[in-house]
């Protein structure tokens, strides 16, 4: 208890700094920006901000990161409540009955519980963060190569199995990760593989190289078959943006329930913010007197996937701080622009860089109240930024991903890959293979190679290795059981369906 | 062709294609005692057994319950010619870079995407002059990063 209180007070020193405290606030503000234009995800808000933290120290840069990410998770909201399109994957469930409410000429109402129940479940989730962070940091310390490996099958086995739909795409797009990732040099023989001649590939393919392709540009894309659509957003009927003492009452429990759950969701991989809307939203209704009026504008309709969302996205960090393991595509991209910057997260970060770490769980908690300010006396010209039209966004987002991608290395070579990766994604994106298993294996897969080869050489060539030692067996037991799940799942829905 | 069926034949060729070459690699005299082959291989098999799973079960499928897709070649065209205009796009715009300077060269390139997708002219000049000027003044200066100053050279302000 003592340890965790000093270690804030760390955090705060360093969270604190009028530098640092800068950077939330502007992160913040971007975030929320970005969170809310329509097709614009956290990952690719992440993706094209990245080059504003090159010349900052690690810690600035990952305080500035988090508050982009964590806004962009505020900013969500904002267009399913107005225009019924989410701002992200996590904001479907805001739709069901933020827009009602609009209709209902409720929207001030609607942003004002959308605000406060994201800080609730930020603030809740932050607690649970500070309390798990350490005791998984210091098991995970324990942790030897065999363990590491199974942990990392595990977590790429649950963000196949766990997001959902075709298993067989979900495997192929976690194969084609590991293709890209094992391009360039072999770090322990030294031969060159799969380079095929091209000597800008000897270094290997800059993940954030891949990132800027498969999320800013081929969003881009994406989005250019939606070119003539014009929003028609009505501002003037907004009203006050503001929770009520009695509307505060009736949402706060649903607020209490959905944290803990959006917590618990988002440190399991794979899982997230969407799944933990859903779960949160589902609970309520079931809970409620009166489910009828959920889809028809409830206000804890918005409460409770609000909170859900934002406590998920703090229990994402436990896995991403603690080992090193994104949970999803916005986590990998942050884990990759720390890289970057020569930051590993993972046990040692706690260990060695106290300040580091426990500066980011701070300047959350600080972000946290700095968002809720942006958040509900500026709704309303904020929201008006949802007027921007397309034409004048996707250049400009262009601009920004192309930019972003001189800077990682100075090199025009980069710009043939970040097409290449673009069109690639834009491919599978047609063909409904899931991104996310690509993501975390690219940006894993060294990791995961260079434990496997440790644990082969450890074992003389053993694969029982894997087994024979407890905690190994245990993670690769669960990843079995997820697949399991998934496959018996499937065969009930099936039933279901004939 | 289904869905699956395109996915599964592109598993197949990738992971068939990648384990042969793995296969290829030389064995150096130093390394540890797994080498650089093994893992490429068991990557490539996944793949292609993937691929492999999902061909087979779409020809088990009843004819007529797959779901022909279809890129839509001629009815998207509008966007793919935008999509390959954006890559031809990006990658003179890479090569331009150094030798025109930051500034020159995204007003070109910006130049080019907003007239692509818009044809209000005052709307894109201002973008094209704008984003350009901002984010060298943003990123050179405020953020001391190096950006090529090109042909406009000493023109361009230090802070």
């Amino acid at each position: 208890m003592d340890e965790i209180f000093a270690n804030l007070a760390i955090g705060f020193s360093t969270a604190l700094t009028p530098m640092n405290l800068t950077w939330v606030v502007i992160g913040g503000f971007l975030g929320t920006i970005i969170g809310m234009l329509p097709g614009l995800g956290p990952a690719t808000g992440v993706a094209i901000l990245i080059p504003i933290s090159y010349s900052m120290d690690p810690t600035t840069a990952l305080v500035t990161m988090c508050a982009i990410y964590y806004g962009a998770m505020f900013g969500g909201s904002r267009a399913s409540i107005m225009i019924n399109t989410p701002g992200d994957a996590s904001a479907i469930v805001t739709c069901f009955d933020g827009y009602p409410m609009t209709k209902n000429g409720e929207a001030g109402k609607a942003l004002g519980i959308s605000a406060l129940s994201s800080f609730f479940g930020g603030m809740v989730g932050m607690i649970f963060l500070v309390f798990f962070t350490l005791p998984v940091a210091k098991m995970a310390l324990k942790f030897g190569p065999a363990e590491m490996f199974s942990l990392l099958i595990l977590a790429l086995t649950a963000t196949v199995t766990l997001a959902q739909g075709n298993l067989m795409k979900g495997f192929l797009a976690m194969a084609l990760g590991f293709m890209v990732g094992t391009v360039g040099i072999d770090p322990q023989s030294g031969i060159f593989r799969f380079t095929f001649g091209v000597e800008a590939l000897q270094e290997g393919v800059d993940f954030l190289v891949a990132m800027i392709g498969l999320y800013a540009v081929a969003e881009v894309f994406k989005n250019y078959g939606s070119l003539e659509k014009n929003v028609s957003l009505d501002t003037s009927a907004i009203g006050k943006v503001w929770v009520s003492w009695k509307d505060f009452k009736r949402c706060f429990g649903s607020m209490v329930r959905a944290s803990p759950l959006g917590f618990v969701v988002g440190v399991l991989p794979g899982m997230g913010g969407t799944v933990a809307t859903f779960m949160s939203y589902a609970m309520e209704k079931g809970l409620s007197k009166n489910p009828e009026k959920f889809g028809k504008g409830a206000i804890e309709g918005v409460a409770a996937p609000e909170a859900a969302n934002n406590a998920s996205s703090c229990g994402a960090l436990v896995p991403l701080l603690t080992l090193g393991i994104p949970g999803s595509g916005t986590t990998a991209v942050m884990l990759g622009a720390l890289m970057m910057l020569g930051v590993r997260p993972g046990p040692v970060l706690f260990q060695m860089h106290p300040e580091i770490a426990w500066g980011v769980i701070a300047s959350m908690m600080v972000g946290n109240v700095v968002l809720l300010l942006i958040n509900m006396p500026l709704a309303i010209p904020l929201v008006k930024l949802l007027k921007i039209p397309t034409r004048i966004m996707l250049p400009l987002i262009l601009g920004m991903a192309f930019m972003g991608t001189y800077f990682l290395n100075y090199s025009s070579f980069d710009f043939v890959l970040v097409t290449l990766f673009a069109l690639g994604g834009f491919l599978l994106m047609k063909l409904e293979v899931p991104l996310p298993p690509l993501v975390l294996a690219l940006i894993l897969g060294e990791t995961v190679e260079l434990n496997f080869r440790n644990a082969m050489t450890i074992s003389g060539g053993d694969v029982m290795f894997f087994l024979e030692r407890p905690l190994s067996a245990t993670f690769l037991g669960l990843a079995g059981l997820s697949l399991a799940y998934f496959l018996w799942k499937n065969r009930k829905d099936s039933r279901k369906a004939r | 062709m289904t869905r699956d069926m395109i996915v599964g034949l592109l598993g197949l060729f990738l992971g068939g294609g990648y384990t042969a070459m793995a296969l290829m690699l030389p064995v150096s005299a130093v390394q540890d005692g797994v080498g650089p082959r093994l893992f490429p291989c068991i990557v490539g098999g996944v793949a292609f057994l993937a691929g492999l799973v999902l061909v087979l079960r779409e020809r088990a499928c009843p004819r007529e319950e797959r779901k022909v897709f279809s890129f839509e070649f001629r009815e998207d065209r509008k966007v793919y010619v935008k999509i390959l205009l954006t890559v031809a796009g990006g990658i003179a715009y890479g090569m331009l870079l150094d030798p025109l300077g930051y500034v020159l060269a995204t007003m070109g390139f910006m130049l080019f995407l907003t007239f692509m997708v818009s044809s209000r002219a005052v709307q894109n000049l201002a973008i094209s002059l704008l984003f350009p000027l901002v984010t060298y003044v943003v990123f050179s200066n405020l953020l001391s990063l190096s950006l090529p100053r090109g042909i406009l050279g000493e023109l361009l302000p230090y802070f």
